[in-house]
């Protein structure tokens, strides 16, 4: 299952890979995950944010990688457990290696998170603790080592 | 005639008439069933033992299908087990052989090729597994091959070896009796008795244990019994009874069990059930029957373990589905809270209220999943490491009491032997366990400190404490935190007194 979710100030412009859909000046983020109650968590999470904007889901490996390309995001979250620990980790890597995405790692299993963060990850966040925490982090994930801004500066509502 | 064998061995012997005269009168003296069959699998020679093992005169056998004698699902096998060149290695399978009375025995049947120029033939060789004679060897050798291990659920393998102890002993009837927990005795199969003896309430209920077994004790020293008089003493006994009354009308006097243990650990027995006459096994069938149950604890063990991990394996799958619903649920809990403080909500609406309480549950009910992995895999223990794992599990309590935890402790990880940590872990938990459930505190601290000669884990409460002198070591499970704090070589010290709390110390010295 795949989507990808249209700005609302650019009709039109889903998923054409020849434009860059979503509103310039925020926060794009990509979910990945098989389970649909946290996509749908997390849609509705972000939803909330003023700053950020859900540009698209996927619960598959393959897909995710395609529209990574056409939605490019700041922040891809991705759970490594998809669908298993190898193919996870290896969507991780692939993720990584794409110059302008930022990958932060997610799981239940905190054990894993050495090879996330091996694997190309740049944060990793234990499914569970405080939301709060898992926006910051991801907003931290956005910032300039992968050499983007969003175009105002935001408010960080969290703490460090 | 010359016949030379073509195999991968560089020696080539090479055989002439009078060798091969020699050898012929060895194969027609042997009591090994050997046979030669040709590619369309009809016999082209049989010695005499073969002949009596088939049950049938040689004229009747010349011709005959080889696999017409075997049960139908050793057919399968034995045509599986065919090797296709020469010098290929097969497995023997152990089969059934049936003869014109539906008399079975039990062989061994091992094949061989044999490459003649122009066509192909296997020699079948055939050995009885009915004489007491071949014992031991022959046991491990049949119950090893993946034919008789490898079909067949758990219960179905212990039915087989069960019956191959009934059939190649004089022994009447054998059950496999497993030992669980607590020393309890359960059924595990049984072979030879007249009913079936799993329909026996008692020995079904698990209720019987090892003490209600005449020389059960010896079991546990791993040693075999014999009972002579068994009969006297199982008619006598009413746990005993329901196996007297499965041989019904069977002529039997003794009885002997032959304990099933793997690396020290006693799983169960076999038991059998002699005919009149005969007081004990004869020394080569408790060689075979020792066989047997070594197989048969290899089996048990196994099906344990794999029942173990299927269980473990569901537990976590458990475990992360709920994981992942809850931390769904802490995102709607925030974004209802969220919405409400948008409109501008009274939080004092019961509306409010009841978001609170969901947050609060949500948070807690993360907090009990995180602690409950070390439960599902101690492994997972070694990775957190034992501080971050204590502070999970006080996170778990805090929220699920009405309790604060606080545990202190340094932030690199430990230096300690693979396992200490688990125990050290255990013994914690124990101690806080105990606080939950007797001290009525308010508060309890877990302090770890890592020093140069000596790592010291400290639990207190303030809760009413009690009387270490009056207090039973079982009843607050003092006395298996001592055994735990024994394993790993630290002492185990408490302190308290009525209407002052109680302070555990944990010291390991290094």
């Amino acid at each position: 299952m795949n989507r990808a979710h249209p700005s609302t100030g650019e009709p039109g412009a889903a998923g054409s890979s020849a434009s860059r859909p979503g509103h310039p000046d925020l926060l794009r983020v990509l979910v990945i995950d098989h389970d649909a109650r946290v996509r749908d968590a997390i849609r509705e999470t972000i939803a909330l944010e003023a700053d950020m904007q859900l540009v698209g889901e996927s619960d598959a490996a393959g897909a995710a990688l395609t529209m990574a390309r056409d939605t490019d995001p700041f922040v891809a979250l991705v759970d490594v457990g998809l669908p298993d620990l190898v193919s996870g980790l290896e969507l991780v890597q692939q993720l990584s290696e794409m110059p302008s995405v930022s990958v932060v790692a997610m799981s239940v299993r905190i054990a894993v998170r050495t090879a996330a963060l091996a694997a190309g990850a740049r944060y990793f966040i234990e499914k569970g603790g405080d939301i709060d925490e898992l926006l910051a982090t991801v907003r931290a994930a956005a910032r300039p080592i992968t050499g983007r801004t969003t175009a105002e500066p935001f408010d960080s509502t969290a703490g460090q | 005639m010359v016949y030379q064998s073509r195999g991968p061995v560089e020696e080539r012997a090479t055989l002439d008439a009078k060798n091969l005269a020699g050898l012929v009168g060895a194969m027609n003296s042997t009591v090994q069933g050997l046979t030669v069959v040709g590619p369309d699998h009809h016999y082209v020679y049989l010695n005499p033992a073969a002949c009596l093992l088939l049950g049938r005169p040689l004229g009747q056998l010349l011709g005959r299908n080889f696999l017409a004698d075997f049960d139908v699902a050793d057919q399968y096998r034995i045509i599986a087990q065919l090797p296709k060149r020469t010098g290929e290695a097969t497995t023997p399978v152990f089969c059934v052989l049936r003869d014109e009375d539906g008399r079975q025995r039990d062989v061994l049947c091992a094949t061989f090729a044999l490459d003649e120029p122009g066509e192909s033939s296997v020699i079948v060789v055939l050995r009885d597994l009915t004489s007491p004679g071949v014992a031991a060897l022959t046991a491990n050798a049949l119950a090893q091959s993946a034919y008789v291990i490898g079909t067949g659920t758990t219960q179905d393998i212990l039915v087989g070896i069960a019956r191959l102890a009934v059939d190649n002993t004089r022994a009447l009837a054998c059950a496999i009796t497993l030992l669980g927990d607590e020393r309890k005795l359960t059924v595990g199969a049984g072979y030879g008795f007249a009913s079936p003896l799993r329909r026996t309430t008692a020995w079904r209920a698990g209720t019987i244990t090892l003490e209600d077994l005449p020389g059960g004790d010896a079991l546990l020293r791993q040693e075999p019994v014999s009972l002579p008089t068994a009969r006297t003493i199982y008619e006598a006994s009413p746990v005993l009874h329901p196996f007297t009354a499965a041989l019904d009308g069977a002529d039997w006097q003794a009885a002997a069990y032959v304990p099933l243990h793997l690396g020290g650990v006693s799983v169960g027995f076999l038991g059998v059930f002699l005919p009149g006459g005969v007081t004990a096994p004869s020394t080569a069938e408790m060689a075979f029957l020792s066989a047997l149950a070594g197989q048969a604890a290899v089996v048990v063990v196994n099906s344990r373990m794999a029942a173990a991990t299927e269980r473990t394996r569901l537990a976590h799958e458990l475990h992360d589905s709920i994981s992942q619903a809850l931390f769904s649920m802490t995102m709607h809990a925030r974004a209802a809270q969220l919405a409400m403080v948008k409109e501008g909500s009274d939080e004092s609406t019961p509306l409010a209220h009841s978001v609170r309480q969901l947050v609060d549950l949500t948070r807690s009910a993360l907090a009990e999943m995180r602690a409950l992995i070390f439960e599902l895999r101690p492994a997972a223990l070694t990775e957190e490491g034992l501080v971050s794992a204590l502070r999970k599990q006080g996170a778990a309590l805090s929220a699920r009491e009405t309790l604060a935890v606080a545990v202190h402790g340094p932030e690199q990880r430990l230096q300690l032997a693979g396992g200490v940590e688990e125990h050290l872990y255990r013994i914690v938990s124990e101690a806080l366990h105990n606080v939950v459930k007797h001290a009525r505190a308010t508060a309890v601290t877990v302090t770890v400190s890592d020093q140069a000669e000596q790592l010291q884990v400290v639990v207190s409460d303030d809760g009413i404490g009690f009387d270490p002198t009056a207090t039973r070591p079982g009843h607050l499970g003092l006395a298996t935190m001592s055994q735990r704090a024994a394993t790993i070589g630290a002492e185990l010290a408490v302190r308290s007194a009525l209407g002052s709390g109680a302070v555990v110390t944990l010291t390991l010295r290094r």
